[in-house]
């Protein structure tokens, strides 16, 4: 990459943006192996010991099952709900089609608390406890309420995917004596199909990351972030360096395999 | 004996008149080119054709059946894509292959018919390839192998060989003449490029604004036009008021002579190189314009008069 | 059709519910009526709440902007051949738990934090410093490092899709650099902009997190910590629901202006 001489400061204030995205990611990682039990300046390294004490913590561990649960049941709500839904937001006609696309954005832009408080009442309204289907499952109201906050990322990026599906490969494959289901399945399918992979994935891990919604909806077992924010509430840690340092690795082959999803596209 | 018919086919889309009670009869085996502007009804046609449209009203008639309410899927019928639609997700034996795996062929049958059809686009060696590796040239016959495989009644192009430069473009038309005949099956060609519907085709069928505005031969259609627009559409030519009459006149039939004496005198006042000749446009003296294909150039500004041997002069109506 | 409402049901839920809870007096009973939002209005607690969240998420917004636009410049149009990695790398924070990330700044800006520690090794103050954490400042730091990506996103989709034949042509005809940027690109990333700024305002007005891990227990409070406890811990749910719903016409509201001006910068492509 060629650095032309009087870019320099756009560079180096780039740069400084860079350090600063960063910098509080690498500190966590640091302090991870942090050979105190106070995490105080100046750092000394040297120890894997937080990790030890993390893999011991029943707590931390059956937080973690559970999130990934939960995350899962969300992903196949929201697939479910939100694929057909796409499809009928693309091809289908209806009243007030406009409002209800911009509608559909809402649970991805308001705050969390008010979906997460909404739908509290709703179920309280119905009388469903919290912790109903406990402990095969982290509890439906939490399960439904994450399926429906993310459904819409389904919706949004498989109707952006579909809206630039070429008409004329549905067509030929009519042509070639296809009928529709069998054109949506050989045609239309793999072609929205990373679409499809990219939305899943990012419904995952808004889903493990989930506060919010969590807070209002959860029954008596705890979400990982949410075992997370009990353990900070009360002060600090380091095993919670360790934990962080954990998913902060998983969340880089994660979006290291959706960007490699998105370049298909 | 006539192989699919249009009758008083109509397409609305509200108020705009795609189609207008159009009546065509297609001969079994024939290469038919349905020729005209955009606008003019000619994809509209052929969409209809396919199915991947309902008409407004009329009926397109085959073997007895009416297809006009059957879906693609079910009428004996392909289709060439102007941008071939090629599926990018699968190997080009599996786009040839796929209307055949639709209609629940034996695999190995497939296999054999695929090999075939390959074969006669000369791609034979291109089967495990995925579309994107191939040139447009390339991709275009591939469209070809997978429509052909099925052995079709009809065979629709739409302007197959628009995203193709020239040279490729005049390869393709005799390539596609030569397969036509070959295979024997009648191809309903679309296009809005006159120079290649007068050389592929058996018949040609000029559209304009949803109607047909003639329907011959090639050489019926350049040498007889009916009407000034077919006459201007088809080929070069002169158009001159003349006694109360339009007259059509090919630059190649106007010849040039000396001013003296000559009935239609005037001056030259351009001349184009165009490589095998000059056209020389002649300016008359009732303002009128008269171009003629010489061999070799005039001066601007010289005085010649213009003729021609009356019997190929035309007269068109509007 | 029943695939249609399927879909709206969870919304429509949602909206009905925030709706239903205008008024419901206490919770055993569900008269409506309108005390809440009086109670609300009247109270200063919740109208100064209200405009202190909009500060700060003013300062955040502006402060991802700041940040988030040359960077999104650089990345469009000064590099070539790592575009893909580099702007995977921008995005990458966004996907590591926004948990951690917040909780990453209590560890910068403690009292025996990073920050404090440097400053005091290298001898320019002899005590830490307090106000670094506990803070709005904090809070508008850290909300500002957990946006800024989101800001740069759309900002960075736009710049991308101008074509370069328009800068191109600015040159040819002797715009030099600054004036290109003013009049050609600046105008053309509008609604990038626009878009980008919208998501930072609106996402750190109703954050609720931050705060509570950053900004102490009296001084950083924002509207969603509020809800928050105004469900938990004070257990007055219709107040809470009144403040929900003011929240959520104000975001409407905003998104809804938002939206009307986006044509307008539109205009300019």
């Amino acid at each position: 990459m060629t650095i032309v001489k009087r870019d320099w400061p756009l560079y180096a204030y780039s740069t400084a943006v860079f350090a600063f995205l960063y910098l509080p990611l690498v500190v966590v990682v640091m302090y991870s192996f942090h050979t105190e039990s106070i995490i105080a300046w100046p750092l000394k390294l040297g120890t894997l010991k937080w990790y030890g004490v993390l893999a011991h913590d029943r707590g931390m561990l059956s937080a973690t099952w559970a999130s990934l649960e939960l995350a899962v049941m969300a992903v196949a709500i929201a697939i479910l709900v939100g694929v057909p839904g796409a499809f009928v937001l693309d091809r289908v006609e209806f009243p007030g089609k406009e409002a209800f696309r911009q509608l559909v954005l809402l649970p991805l832009i308001l705050p969390g608390i008010i979906t997460g408080v909404a739908l509290l009442s709703y179920f309280s309204f119905l009388h469903l406890s919290l912790s109903a289907g406990y402990p095969t499952i982290p509890g439906w109201p939490v399960v439904i309420g994450h399926g429906a906050a993310l459904t819409s990322v389904v919706v949004t990026q498989v109707f952006a995917r579909l809206q630039r599906v070429d008409r004329s490969l549905e067509e030929a494959s009519a042509d070639l004596y296809a009928n529709p289901w069998r054109t949506f399945w050989y045609v239309t399918l793999p072609t929205i199909r990373t679409a499809l992979l990219g939305a899943g994935l990012l419904v995952f891990t808004l889903s493990l990351d989930e506060i919010a919604v969590t807070f209002f909806l959860i029954g008596r077992q705890n979400t990982l972030p949410l075992q997370i924010w009990g353990v900070l509430r009360r002060g600090i840690t380091p095993e919670v360096n360790a934990i962080s340092t954990l998913i902060f690795a998983v969340s880089v082959v994660v979006i290291i395999l959706w960007s490699r999803l998105m370049e298909e596209a | 004996m006539s192989l699919l018919e249009l009758r008083e086919l109509s397409r609305r889309f509200g108020d705009f008149v795609a189609l207008d009670s159009v009546n065509l009869s297609v001969q079994a085996g024939e290469f038919l080119t349905v020729l005209g502007a955009s606008g003019s009804g000619k994809t509209t046609t052929l969409r209809l054709i396919a199915g991947f449209d309902r008409p407004t009203s009329g009926s397109i008639w085959m073997d007895g059946t009416d297809l006009a309410p059957l879906p693609p899927f079910r009428r004996p019928v392909n289709t060439v894509f102007q941008h071939y639609a090629l599926f990018p997700h699968m190997s080009v034996r599996d786009n040839v292959g796929y209307g055949l795996r639709m209609q629940k062929v034996a695999p190995a049958e497939i296999a054999r018919r695929v090999d075939e059809a390959l074969a006669m686009v000369r791609l034979g060696d291109f089967g495990a390839r995925a579309p994107k590796q191939l040139s447009g040239g390339q991709q275009q016959r591939v469209a070809l192998a997978r429509a052909l495989v099925n052995r079709p009644r009809v065979l629709l192009l739409d302007e197959p060989l628009g995203a193709l430069d020239l040279k490729l473009r005049r390869e393709m038309q005799l390539e596609l003449k030569q397969l036509q005949t070959q295979v024997g099956i009648t191809f309903i060609y679309v296009t809005h490029d006159q120079e290649e519907a007068l050389t592929m085709s058996d018949r040609i069928v000029l559209m304009r604004a949803g109607r047909i505005e003639q329907i011959g031969t090639p050489r019926e259609m350049y040498d007889s036009p009916r009407s000034r627009y077919v006459a201007d559409f088809i080929g070069d030519t002169n158009l001159l008021r003349i006694d109360g009459n339009e007259l059509s006149v090919r630059p190649e039939h106007v010849q040039l002579v000396a001013a003296e004496g000559g009935a239609m005198p005037g001056v030259v006042d351009a001349v184009t190189f165009v490589g095998s000749t000059y056209r020389v446009r002649v300016a008359l003296a009732d303002g009128q314009k008269v171009v003629a294909l010489q061999g070799a150039p005039r001066e601007i500004g010289q005085r010649v008069a213009v003729q021609w041997d009356p019997s190929r002069g035309v007269i068109v109506r509007d | 059709m029943w695939v249609a409402v399927t879909l709206l049901l969870p919304y429509a839920l949602l909206l009905v519910q925030s709706f239903w809870h205008q008024g419901a007096n206490g919770r055993p009973t569900h008269d409506l009526t309108l005390a809440n939002y009086v109670r609300l209005f009247s109270t200063s607690l919740y109208p100064s709440t209200i405009l202190y969240s909009a500060g700060v998420a003013l300062r955040v917004t502006i402060a991802s902007l700041l940040l988030a636009y040359p960077l999104a410049y650089l990345l469009a149009f000064k590099v070539q051949r790592h575009k893909q990695l580099l702007y995977m790398a921008v995005i990458i924070p966004l996907w590591v738990s926004y948990l951690v990330r917040a909780y990453a700044w209590k560890i910068i800006l403690g009292q025996q934090g990073v920050v404090n520690g440097i400053l005091m090794s290298l001898g320019i103050v002899h005590a830490p410093v307090t106000f670094f954490l506990y803070s709005t400042a904090a809070v508008v730091i850290a909300l500002t490092h957990i946006y800024t990506p989101f800001t740069l996103m759309p900002i960075y989709a736009v710049l991308e899709s101008i074509p370069p034949s328009l800068r191109e042509a600015s040159h040819d005809l002797y715009g030099n650099r600054w004036r290109t940027f003013w009049h050609v690109t600046l105008p053309l990333s509008l609604p990038g902009v626009l878009a980008g700024c919208t998501f930072a305002f609106v996402l750190s007005m109703g954050d609720f997190l931050a705060p509570q891990l950053l900004g102490g227990n009296d001084s950083a409070l924002m509207v969603s910590n509020l809800v928050w406890s105004l469900f938990g811990v004070s257990s007055d749910w219709p107040l809470g629901a009144a403040v929900s719903v003011v929240m959520l016409a104000l975001t409407l509201t905003l998104l809804w202006i938002a939206n009307r001006a986006s044509p307008a910068a539109r205009k300019y492509r």
